[in-house]
């Protein structure tokens, strides 16, 4: 983390540098060696000073004045961001942070708040690419930027249908504190498979969307027992529901208990036979069951319905390379390279 | 592969005219205004002179014209409310809500109509987000809101909240029977709905709710007698002895509080309830070596009470198992992140454990919750029973808000 903010610091002071030479080039090419950077300055001095006395409208003209003189001054694009952004400007605060990454595309927080414009103004595909780079690029100083970032980013992937991935990075950026209810409706939405935003949800189903959020949350937290009672009671209230099944039998085979989790991933497999998803996990608890051509019938099933599910093929691969042979795949598909 | 299915289920339906409207070229959106005005006219005369149906029939007609008419929207959904006409209010509610979601009154009118669909889970979450929006409307109105979140919020045995969602109407009046009722259930802690209480025991949870309201009052005096009453003619009841005990622990009448919740334990053996009062009791006393077996009972009963865990880390840090109790106050901590006294006896441990850097981001995490705590009993002001327990709480900055007051990063 350390070594991190060092880094940045690094690079700003680089940044800097790079910005005062390139801007010394302009000036000196124009013959007026005082008059642009003078004004620039008093811009940048009158712009920073609105700011700081809570005059948005102004510093936001200001900023925008100087950066017309710079273009390439970073600083300025990322403070007219943010203040578009608090303002809740967000279509005004995209080409601000479009403008600061392509000056500093190792910013992290510039790429989260481009994806967090670009949410809300629902250009969905931008944000997802924008806050995913914003990840790869790791944490930025202000941990309530990459947690805001990384929640809205699960809730793009759910909306994907990227439900493992969402879970994951909700649990990995979540699941040291207190759970937000927040969080848990994108849990819930990860868990019963819902590939909608928040918003879009029908409200007479935020109650069972609430209880999958609870069961989820604790699964995230590591109390197996309670999430397997929650289990319980969500499959009384909502029998019929899909996923919520197939959701128990992982969490039963987590717990050990392969038996009850063959049982509810074939009542799964009845609420849901043209999911690849049941007989994927049949096919999973057979194998820990020792019953290899129950799980191989499973897996050339599910790699039948879904020809694309990685999931589905690597079930299969790992099949074959467990018992040490080459399976051949239905039809003509092809094996993961990994696969014997 | 998406599942169409699940997509049909659980998206919203928006008003299917305005689909409608917006696929079919020269359907009625795109005709003149003339019918849709007319319509309104007649729909809020209709309305005006009490033909609830006749303007529910107009403003339906109206609204396949404009769908988009969130005061003709409003005004159906009241209407069919009114005319308990409940699945067709909550059909309307959802279409105005995803046009006006913070609008807490419309979030209560389908939280009442919920209620009266028997639909209990959706009912408690859309009344609980229409009070943290804000009820708005005629005074009646908002108390039968406050009353059904209250009854919601005791049948799910969130009971200190229930009792306190009907402060203000114990405060300013003397209470209905309805609310006298639902504060009995919440002191005897039975998560039921008042339809639910069997005649043999309604005497009781009205004798209860009747010491609810004093004891909200400061009233202890009057309470303390009418407790022995009950507690005579039921003295197997789970929970009395320990709505009883914490009422004389507010006066510092601890030999007879703990007399009590000892009677509680035998009664209700499973509860963690009675042990942290026991517990928190002798830690007051300064008996530690007391307060550690009781506390260590209470969080085998219950491993998620955040009470439970910050009491044993407390006994523990007074008898000097530093290491015991920061791992009892971190769970605690983690259990309740907005709990200052838990950062406070944080710290107290890290610093015995020669720990300094972190016993002073303790310290400085329990000074800011502290004066948000501070800000908030200024505010409410209210010292009475059940008014405040032993941990503080404070909500947490949400994960879906926006970064607050973005920092510019290092440069």
């Amino acid at each position: 983390m350390q070594a991190n903010t060092l880094k940045r610091t690094l690079f700003w002071v680089c940044a800097a540098f790079f910005v005062l030479v390139s801007c010394g080039g302009a000036v000196s090419s124009q013959g007026s060696p005082q008059g642009i950077p003078t004004n620039f300055d008093q811009l940048a001095k009158s712009a920073a000073a609105a700011k700081e006395a809570g005059r948005i409208e102004e510093a936001i003209q200001e900023y925008k004045r100087a950066l017309e003189i710079r273009t390439d001054w970073s600083e300025g694009w990322w403070y007219l961001g943010t203040m578009e952004y608090d303002a809740d400007h967000y279509a005004e605060a995209i080409p601000a942070f479009q403008k600061l990454v392509q000056l500093s595309p190792g910013m992290a927080a510039g790429w989260d708040f481009l994806g967090l414009c670009e949410f809300e103004t629902r250009e969905y595909g931008n944000s997802l690419e924008h806050l995913r780079k914003a990840q790869s690029l790791g944490e930025t100083d202000d941990p309530q930027i990459t947690r805001v970032s990384r929640y809205h980013l699960a809730l793009l992937l759910i909306r994907g249908g990227e439900f493992e991935n969402a879970t994951s990075l909700l649990a990995e950026t979540f699941g040291q504190g207190t759970i937000s209810p927040q969080v848990k409706t994108a849990l819930g939405l990860a868990l019963l498979r819902v590939p909608l935003l928040p918003e879009e949800i029908d409200p007479s189903h935020d109650a069972l969307l609430r209880a999958g959020g609870e069961i989820a949350a604790n699964l995230v937290e590591g109390h197996l027992a309670k999430a397997l009672e929650g289990f319980q009671a969500l499959i009384a209230n909502y029998s019929k529901i899909p996923y919520v099944r197939f959701a128990y039998s992982k969490a039963l085979a987590e717990a050990g208990k392969a038996n009850e989790a063959l049982q509810q991933a074939q009542e799964e497999l009845r609420l849901s036979p043209a999911s690849a998803l049941p007989r994927i996990e049949i096919s999973q608890v057979q194998l820990v069951l020792n019953h290899s051509q129950g799980a191989l019938s499973a897996a050339k099933e599910a790699v039948r319905l879904d020809p694309n599910s990685p999931v589905a093929r690597l079930a299969l691969g790992k099949l074959g390379k467990q018992q040490g042979k080459k399976i051949k795949p239905p039809g003509s598909l092809k094996l993961p390279r990994d696969c014997p | 592969m998406p599942d169409d299915r699940i997509i049909q289920m659980y998206a919203l339906r928006r008003s299917a005219a305005r689909q409608k409207s917006t696929q079919t070229a020269g359907g009625p959106a795109s005709k003149s205004s003339e019918p849709f005005e007319q319509l309104a006219r007649d729909a809020a005369e209709a309305q005006r002179s009490g033909n609830a149906g006749f303007a529910i029939e107009n403003y339906k007609k109206a609204l396949q014209f404009r769908p988009d008419w969130d005061d003709g929207r409003w005004n159906l959904a009241m209407l069919c409310y009114s005319e308990a006409r409940y699945p067709e209010a909550i059909e309307e509610l959802k279409n105005f809500l995803a046009r006006n979601p913070n609008f807490g009154t419309a979030w209560a009118v389908m939280g009442l109509s919920e209620y009266d669909t028997q639909d209990y889970k959706n009912a408690l979450i859309h009344l609980e987000r229409g009070e943290e929006l804000g009820f708005g409307g005629a005074p009646e109105s908002i108390r039968t809101a406050r009353y059904h979140l209250a009854v919601l919020l005791n049948q799910d045995g969130q009971f200190e909240r229930a009792a306190q969602v009907l402060t203000p109407e114990t405060v300013s009046s003397t209470p209905t029977k309805e609310i006298q009722t639902v504060l009995g259930l919440a002191l005897l802690r039975m998560p039921v709905l008042p339809a639910q209480v069997e005649p043999a025991k309604s005497s009781l949870v009205q004798a209860a709710g009747g010491i609810f309201v004093l004891l909200q009052g400061s009233k202890y005096d009057l309470a303390f007698p009418k407790f022995e009453v009950l507690l005579k003619e039921f003295p197997v009841t789970p929970f009395l002895h320990y709505a009883y005990g914490t009422a004389l622990i507010a006066l510092s009448q601890y030999d007879e509080a703990e007399k009590q919740m000892r009677e509680e334990t035998k009664i209700s053996p499973n509860s963690e309830l009675p042990y942290i009062r026991l517990a928190s009791m002798a830690l007051k006393r300064h008996q530690p070596a007391e307060a550690l077996p009781l506390a260590q009972r209470a969080v085998q009963l219950a491993e998620s009470s955040a009470e439970g865990h910050y009491l044993l880390g407390r006994a523990s840090l007074e008898l000097g198992k530093e290491e015991d109790a920061i791992r009892q106050l971190e769970i605690a901590s983690r259990l309740e992140p907005g709990s200052p006294e838990v950062h406070f006896n944080l710290a107290k441990a890290y610093a015995r454990a020669k720990l300094m850097d972190k016993a002073e981001q303790e310290r400085a995490t329990f000074v800011r919750l502290n004066a948000l705590a501070e800000q908030r009993r200024s505010q409410s002001g209210n010292q009475a029973y059940g008014a405040h327990n032993a941990t503080d709480y404070s909500a947490p900055r949400q994960d879906s808000e926006k970064p607050a007051q973005p920092q510019r990063p290092e440069w």
